[in-house]
């Protein structure tokens, strides 16, 4: 298919293009015309006043520098030179009417004018060629070339320009609606002048301005939400070591509720505090607080802070530009996902590329459906249908993935060709660009 | 054990970690406001101070303490907003945690900033001398040209710890081990805050230091004068 | 795609100067009559106004010439020419008087592709053709 912009240029350039035709063509071969007949008329004009103007048949009255004569007495020249020059017979037939009779004949490129006339027995014929108006004419034609083909050029442009500044917004549009597409909502675009386009672009930023707002809205709804149940949690929060050392001694039944009620504040408190990093990604606020970080200290001291003593290791000694905050969140997010999901052994490698470090959380278990795998950093994704509710908050992994983003890194995830699931992060060792 | 101010407006937090604090043998007293808070600061080892207060602040309430005293001081914020942080850790705060906060973790933060308020150092009989700075590493006494300096603990124990080894180059991470105790990987602002801090305290022009050096991509050193 | 290769064919051709068909315009003018020079009949062109038939040819020669002049003319001025065809030359004149000269400068000036017979005053003469 071809695109607007071709189509566009071609439809102008045929424009253009027979118009330029025409219009030079029309006047080259109005000004050829002209020009021809003029010649012509003043050829024969001549030519008849020279007969007129004879008493004796006098082949040489009809010649001069530029032409020739001829005068056939009953069908033979007169004069010295006996030989009958080449005349056309369609011409001699023409005079023999009894009219006055022209015809340009054209001999190796070059052409001639050659006119005649009968009185009696006495047919005159003279000839004169016509090289100056073919040189006017060739450079008439010449012109016209360059007039047509300069105006096609021209126009060519001109239709460039044309097509440009009607596809520009189109182009625009395209870019825009690709960016709001992608998750850019603050994608607007240049409203220029007051044509269709302008209306699409018009909507087009109306619509845009609505969803941002309404995901705004959704977002700051969840954002208040997570904020109002901060407090209440901070104070059920305070107690659950209370609650944890009473459980012991307070009547089985009490006691169990007592550990439920910790437990489960926990679980809502890591849950909330998910929710308001989340939310933090959304709304813009997250930003880096970069530090010089020996990333193999760093992993080490993660692993080391959650007692997880049983995660196999092999840690390259690198130092790299990250937020250390962050990389403790993303590391411990992978790992504690690979221990509850995946089986042990859970490994960890660090490894180096040029301006890149790269850490690689791999399990042993069955590894991840092919089929889920785009949705492994969907937020609340759980590869699990069957269990109701995670035993995390759902958005570890979410929240690793805005992390490695935030640092401009990536993380995939993928499995392993003897299974298990493999998470790799690699993180720019520079700081983020 | 410590005796704890707690400056907290939400009346079920403030009696939650009340209970919590006094449970782990702590002596707590409560304030709802900043300014009940304030006059509440006699006889009391570590304010735990919430930043969301009605009326006056925390950070007016943290700078009001600073101005006096160094007493230290832990945040207690709602919202972890990295703006908020800062604003807490330039007003003077030696440490911070974020809502909702285990007594347990508190708590090692409470020790942690009491510790650094206590024993830091070796016993030596004199003071260090370095440039105009004198350090007395047994009576934690810091001069400046011969007067004494008032620092908060965090920061007398960050200048202990950079001036132990003059020189040589710490991370903030390993600063924040150190001096912060955190256990793992912590917020590297609570070092560049409390850097801040130091210089305007011990600096003779605090944008060009001597004693505290920033080593770019690495970290602080103590000189070399 | 064709029309238009047509078209750019005709374009290309059309440039330059092309030849013609003869054209025609107005008849030819002027008369060819027979007069005698050092003794023979010879050609010589006489403007005319308007196309010139055989007959006004005629006429023309009874004009006769200027004296002194370099042609001389046998033809009586009373020549009173009447009809003439591709046969025969009427005239008033007793054909019988005429030269041989004057009847050489008649049937010339006649232009009949054969030989012509001249009745006149009741008599005929030739038929007689025009010497070459």
């Amino acid at each position: 298919m071809r695109s607007l912009r071709t189509r566009l240029l071609i439809a102008f350039a045929l424009l253009s293009g027979v118009t330029a035709a025409a219009v030079a063509g029309a006047m080259y071969g109005q000004a050829r015309n002209v020009i021809l007949e003029k010649a012509q008329d003043s050829a024969v004009r001549q030519f008849t006043e020279r007969v007129a103007a004879m008493t004796v048949p006098d082949p040489g009255a009809l010649s001069d520098r530029d032409s020739f004569g001829v005068i056939l007495y009953r069908g033979r020249p007169l004069g010295d030179d006996q030989r009958v020059p080449d005349i056309p017979r369609e011409l001699r037939d023409k005079v023999a009417t009894g009219v006055v009779a022209w015809q340009r004949v054209v001999h190796d490129g070059q052409a001639g004018l050659v006119m005649g006339m009968r009185l009696s027995d006495l047919e005159f014929y003279s000839g004169r060629h016509l090289s100056d108006e073919q040189d006017s004419i060739r450079e008439l034609a010449l012109l016209a070339w360059v007039i047509g083909i300069g105006s096609l050029v021209l126009s060519g442009f001109l239709a460039w320009l044309a097509a440009n500044s009607v596809l520009r917004p189109v182009r625009d549009l395209d870019a825009a609606a690709r960016r709001l597409g992608e998750g850019d909502l603050t994608t607007r675009v240049q409203v220029r002048g007051g044509d269709e386009l302008a209306g699409v672009a018009q909507t087009f930023n109306t619509t845009a301005a609505a969803l941002e707002k309404q995901v705004a809205d959704a977002r700051r709804f969840v954002a208040d939400v997570s904020h109002e149940l901060r407090t209440p949690l901070a104070a059920m929060t305070a107690v659950t070591d209370v609650l944890d050392e009473e459980a012991p001694h307070l009547t089985e039944d009490a006691g169990k509720a007592a550990t439920l009620v910790s437990q489960e504040t926990r679980n809502l408190t890591r849950l909330v505090n998910d929710l308001m990093e989340v939310s933090r990604f959304d709304s813009g606020a997250a930003t880096l607080a970069l530090d010089d970080v020996d990333v193999a200290e760093a992993v080490t001291a993660t692993l080391r802070a959650r007692r997880w003593t049983d995660v196999v290791t092999d840690l390259a000694s690198l130092t790299a530009r990250v937020d250390p905050r962050r990389l403790d969140v993303i590391v411990a997010n992978l790992v504690g996902n690979a221990l509850k999901h995946g089986a042990a052994p859970v490994s960890v490698t660090l490894r180096g590329e040029p301006g890149w470090v790269i850490i690689e959380v791999t399990d042993h278990g069955p590894g991840l459906d092919p089929q889920v795998l785009p949705q492994v950093f969907d937020r609340f994704y759980k590869a699990d249908t069957a269990r109701t509710r995670s035993e995390g908050s759902g958005l570890g992994l979410a929240i690793a993935w805005e992390n490695a983003r935030l640092h401009d890194g990536t993380l995939t995830a993928g499995n392993r060709p003897d299974g298990g699931a493999v998470f790799t992060l690699r993180l720019p060792s520079g700081g983020s660009r | 054990m410590s005796r704890v101010l707690l400056i907290e407006d939400d009346k079920a937090v403030r009696e939650g970690l009340e209970l919590a604090l006094t449970r782990q043998g702590h002596s707590v007293w409560t304030a709802e406001t900043g300014e009940q808070g304030l006059g509440r600061l006699a006889d009391v080892d570590v304010v735990v101070l919430d930043l969301m207060l009605p009326g006056m602040d925390g950070f007016e309430v943290c700078r009001r303490i600073r101005a006096t005293g160094t007493l230290p001081i832990i945040m207690l914020t709602a919202r972890s907003d990295d703006i908020d942080v800062v604003a807490g850790l330039e007003a003077g705060a030696d440490d911070y945690v974020v809502k909702p906060i285990r007594p347990r973790v508190l708590e090692a933060r409470i020790r942690a900033v009491l510790r650094r308020a206590g024993d830091a150092g070796s016993p030596q009989t004199e003071a260090e001398q370095h440039g105009d700075l004198a350090i007395d590493r047994s009576s934690l006494v810091v001069r400046r040209d011969g007067e004494q300096v008032s620092l908060a603990p965090t920061e007398l124990r960050l200048l202990l710890e950079l001036s132990a080894s003059p020189g040589r180059v710490l991370s903030r991470q390993q600063l924040l081990e150190s001096v912060w105790e955190h256990g793992y990987l912590g917020d590297s602002r609570l070092v560049d805050a409390c850097v801040q801090r130091l210089r305007a305290k011990i600096e003779t022009d605090p944008a060009a230091p001597r004693y505290i050096q920033t080593v770019r991509g690495f970290g602080y050193r103590f000189g070399p004068l | 795609m064709k029309r238009s290769l047509v078209l750019v064919a005709l374009l290309i051709a059309g440039c330059g100067v092309q030849p013609t068909e003869p054209i025609g315009g107005s008849r030819a003018k002027g008369a060819v009559i027979y007069l005698v020079q050092d003794g023979e009949v010879t050609p010589v062109l006489r403007p005319t106004r308007h196309e010139s038939s055989q007959l006004s040819a005629l006429e023309l020669l009874a004009q006769g010439v200027p004296p002194g002049g370099l042609y001389t003319t046998e033809v009586p001025h009373d020549l009173g020419p009447k009809s003439v065809d591709d046969k025969t030359v009427a005239v008033t004149v007793d054909v019988t008087t005429l030269s041989t000269m004057a009847v050489a400068q008649i049937v010339c000036t006649a232009a009949a592709p054969g030989p012509v017979t001249l009745q006149g005053g009741g008599q005929t003469r030739g038929p007689v053709s025009c010497p070459d």
